[in-house]
């Protein structure tokens, strides 16, 4: 019988992962898988995730394992609350301090671990890169390819001008 | 892929057609053959694009990501409220959503995405012209709407352009038109507008056509900052907001926040809980304590009343017969106002509510110290039944003095803010303190438990001001400044406690005293004060618990002696507080307040025994009981 208190995740390529209970809890997917098996040594596979990605997850619960009412926050988008709670220390930033790949990815693995401190932090790094940036500098940024027709974006054009006017 | 292959063969077909010739369905020119070669062309460049794109680690975050991105993309603005540069309870904040505009062009999906997410447009800051894309936008979600200027610097943007007078104007009544259309999805209406004398009466009347006529039945939130210079005869000193053109409604409105505006509503409120008034002392009609009783009387569950800078004593007062309103939930009451020498302001208020709960928390200020009876008045006045047993004296130099009283019950409490607004008695601020002191009031013998907190410069007087005039003191906590300065107030207060050493003949300050807390700041040189307080007391009048609190700071060889006092007491308890991040950023009190097991909330910890009587000076081996936690 292993220790109770801790469990093992195994990542989608393979690498097992053991953690406190207490920090898993912290993904209201897993609390609620937990809470469904009971007492067992089995470990749980998560498949969507890699082990790169499933080490950062870990690392950033751990880290925040004491905050108070880590998953019981409105879940509502736009939720004035959840935007103003969203605080995204020095530690955070840091850790979302990694390449485009691995920053989304991780941000869509705390999303299907359904972590809202994570998503909430991962989200608001993204805004801050985009807050202040013209449409272009968006698209080069993100690599992202201008897909509207030249018509659309003549239009589009007269739209922005009229906006930016406001 | 393959549809990009199919396009990749379709292009060399075209390139391998001789010029007019016929297709069966007539002849193709060579123009109408670079024409199609340019469609498919610029069909595969996109196709190309898209995949290359799928490929950007953004787009593989789902779209309801994707949306929680956009909404922290919006701009976070918290208003201080109305009542711009003074203490307002309840600042509000928005979103401002103007700048999710780039992300309209960034592409079809982000467009999609922005464009059919209605929450995302749900905060309207209307700006000169109709806001009406974002109203589309929005949908049918609840809406915050906010018709401010107070949000952009000087300059950027005015309601009111006085070089486009007309144009201005009716751009703006267009907007407020619009609002209007969709009142009922309004749940947040915060209108701030700064004080422009060029505002005219248009605008004015096109606010109160607004207020009066809206929707008001979603209405939850509301803040009106409206300054109405000179004079209004056009606007009732009694307005009915948000009448919803006449049909009926049971409001919902749960906070209201009303400044500089002439008006008190006429509505009843059935769902407030918070009520903010001020800077309304607008000359001419004026609304008086009759309106103010009805106002409350509508608003029954009101737990905050704000109160500031509204000029009671020069409105009517309550007419015979007038009910008064019943406010059984109130628990916060500011009532602020100038420097005053009189109570009329507070008895005039109070003569419109029944009475204060005794869980209520009363602030009150401000009162000129030359007129020390106002705090007996106040007292008789507004104290609870039971009366107030805790005092807390807080006097910064700079800042005047607050005399903080609380109940036994520890629920709800009484703070009389006192400025020493006469210029003879700069040099002795505690002149007309002391006169208070002096007089010995009943409410004076009433308190057992004090609590000191003074200025650097106020420890010697302010000590021996209120020492000895407490006769049923039982529990003294003083909190002494952070650091010693050189040559400064530490050799004062080392003079003031010699007050609770007993006398030649006997006497001595503070007799019942059983308790006493006290912090010693950093580079203290040495206790002896404290010592010979607790030494010189302890056959007669003994101190039986001691609570020190520490600075990490202090030398090694003053810690000892710290130490040494614990065999002079029954219970002692000494803590390392924790370092001050800097000079005079830390309140001393909250230094000792941060001693575990002694205080909490701001008082001694429950735990802590109430006062017991036991004899002074019992007889040889008579035990003493206490009834320790």
């Amino acid at each position: 019988m292993g220790d109770s208190n801790r469990l093992t995740l195994v990542a989608s390529d393979g690498g097992k992962f053991v953690v406190d209970k207490e920090v898993v809890q912290m993904s209201v997917l897993l609390k609620n898988m937990i809470e469904d098996l009971g007492e067992t040594d089995e470990s749980i596979p998560i498949p969507n995730v890699t082990s790169p990605v499933l080490t950062k997850v870990i690392e950033f619960c751990e880290n925040h394992r004491t905050d108070a009412a880590r998953t019981d926050g409105p879940n509502v988008d736009g939720d004035d609350a959840r935007m103003r709670t969203a605080v995204v220390s020095d530690w955070d930033r840091q850790f979302f301090d990694v390449d485009q790949d691995l920053m989304f990815e991780i941000i869509v693995a705390a999303n299907y671990l359904d972590i809202k401190s994570l998503v909430d932090v991962g989200c608001k790094v993204v805004a801050d890169m985009i807050k202040g940036k013209s449409p272009q500098e968006i698209r080069d940024l993100f690599d992202i390819v201008n897909d509207f027709s030249p018509e659309e974006e003549a239009a589009l054009r007269k739209e922005n001008e009229w906006a930016n006017d406001r | 892929m393959d549809r990009l292959k199919q396009l990749c063969i379709e292009a060399g077909k075209l390139i391998e057609e001789p010029g007019n010739i016929n297709t069966g369905h007539g002849t193709r020119t060579n123009e109408q053959l670079f024409i199609s070669l340019k469609t498919i062309l610029r069909d595969a460049a996109n196709l190309a694009a898209l995949l290359h794109s799928e490929h950007a680690p953004i787009n593989r975050v789902p779209t309801e990501v994707l949306t929680r991105i956009f909404s922290f993309v919006r701009t976070s603005v918290t208003t201080a409220g109305p009542a711009t540069g003074y203490s307002v309870p309840w600042p509000y904040t928005l979103q401002d959503a103007r700048t999710l505009h780039p992300l309209l062009f960034v592409c079809r999906r982000w467009r999609d995405i922005a464009l059919n997410a209605p929450l995302l447009w749900s905060h309207v800051v209307v700006r000169s012209g109709v806001d009406s894309d974002n109203l589309a936008r929005s949908a049918r979600v609840p809406l915050t709407v906010s018709i401010s200027d107070a949000l952009y610097p000087p300059g950027v943007w005015q309601i009111w352009d006085a070089s486009e007078l007309s144009s201005s104007f009716q751009a703006f009544y267009t907007t407020l038109k619009s609002i209007g259309e969709v009142g009922a999805r309004i749940r947040g209406l915060h209108i701030n507008i700064r004080k422009n004398a060029k505002h005219p009466a248009q605008l004015r009347r096109a606010m109160v056509t607004f207020l009066t006529h809206l929707d008001g039945s979603q209405l939850e939130e509301c803040t009106i900052e409206h300054p109405f210079s000179g004079l209004h005869p056009d606007v009732s000193p009694r307005l009915a907001l948000f009448s919803r053109h006449g049909r009926p409604y049971q409001s919902k409105l749960r906070s209201l926040q009303l400044a500089s505006t002439p008006f008190l509503p006429s509505n009843e409120f059935p769902a407030l809980i918070k009520f903010s008034l001020s800077h309304a002392n607008a000359v001419g009609k004026m609304w008086g304590a009759d309106d103010f009783a009805k106002f409350l009387s509508g608003s029954p569950k009101l737990e905050s009343l704000y109160i500031r800078n509204i000029q009671f004593e020069l409105r009517a007062g309550l007419h015979f017969g007038t009910p008064r309103a019943t406010l059984d939930h109130l628990r916060y009451l500011w009532f602020d106002f100038p420097p005053t020498r009189e109570i009329t302001a507070v008895e005039r208020l109070a003569s419109t509510i029944t009475y204060v709960p005794s869980h209520c928390s009363i602030l009150l200020a401000t009162f000129c110290t030359s007129r020390h009876d106002i705090v007996d008045q106040l007292l008789k006045l507004l104290a609870g039944g039971e009366g107030y047993t805790r005092l807390h004296i807080r006097a910064l130099s700079n800042e005047g003095t607050t005399l903080h009283f609380i109940p036994s019950s520890q629920r709800g409490s009484l703070s009389i803010g006192i400025l020493n607004a006469d210029p003879a008695n700069r040099n002795d601020p505690w002149r007309d303190l002391r006169a208070l002191f002096d007089k010995s009031y009943p409410w004076c013998s009433a308190i057992e438990e004090l609590w000191l907190e003074f200025g650097e410069d106020d420890y010697y007087n302010g000590i021996r001001c209120v020492l000895g005039r407490f006769p049923g003191l039982r529990g003294l906590v003083i909190s002494q400044p952070c650091y010693v300065s050189p040559g400064g107030w530490y050799t004062s207060i080392d003079d003031a406690l010699r007050l609770l050493r007993p006398s030649r003949d006997g006497s001595v300050a503070c007799p019942s005293l059983d308790t006493l807390c006290i912090n010693i700041p950093a580079y203290c040189k040495n206790i002896e004060a404290l010592k010979q307080v607790v030494l010189s007391r302890v056959h007669t009048y003994p101190i039986r618990r001691l609570v020190v609190g520490y600075s990490p700071m202090l030398e090694l060889d003053v810690l000892a002696e710290v130490f040494s006092l614990e065999k002079l007491v029954k219970r002692f308890i000494c803590e390392e507080l924790p370092p001050a991040t800097g000079r005079g950023t830390v309140r001393p009190s909250d230094w000792l307040l941060s001693i575990p097991n002694v205080f909490k909330d701001g008082i001694l910890y429950r735990g802590w025994p109430r006062w017991v009587i036991v004899p002074m000076n019992p007889p040889p081996g008579t035990a003493v009981h206490y009834h320790l936690p």
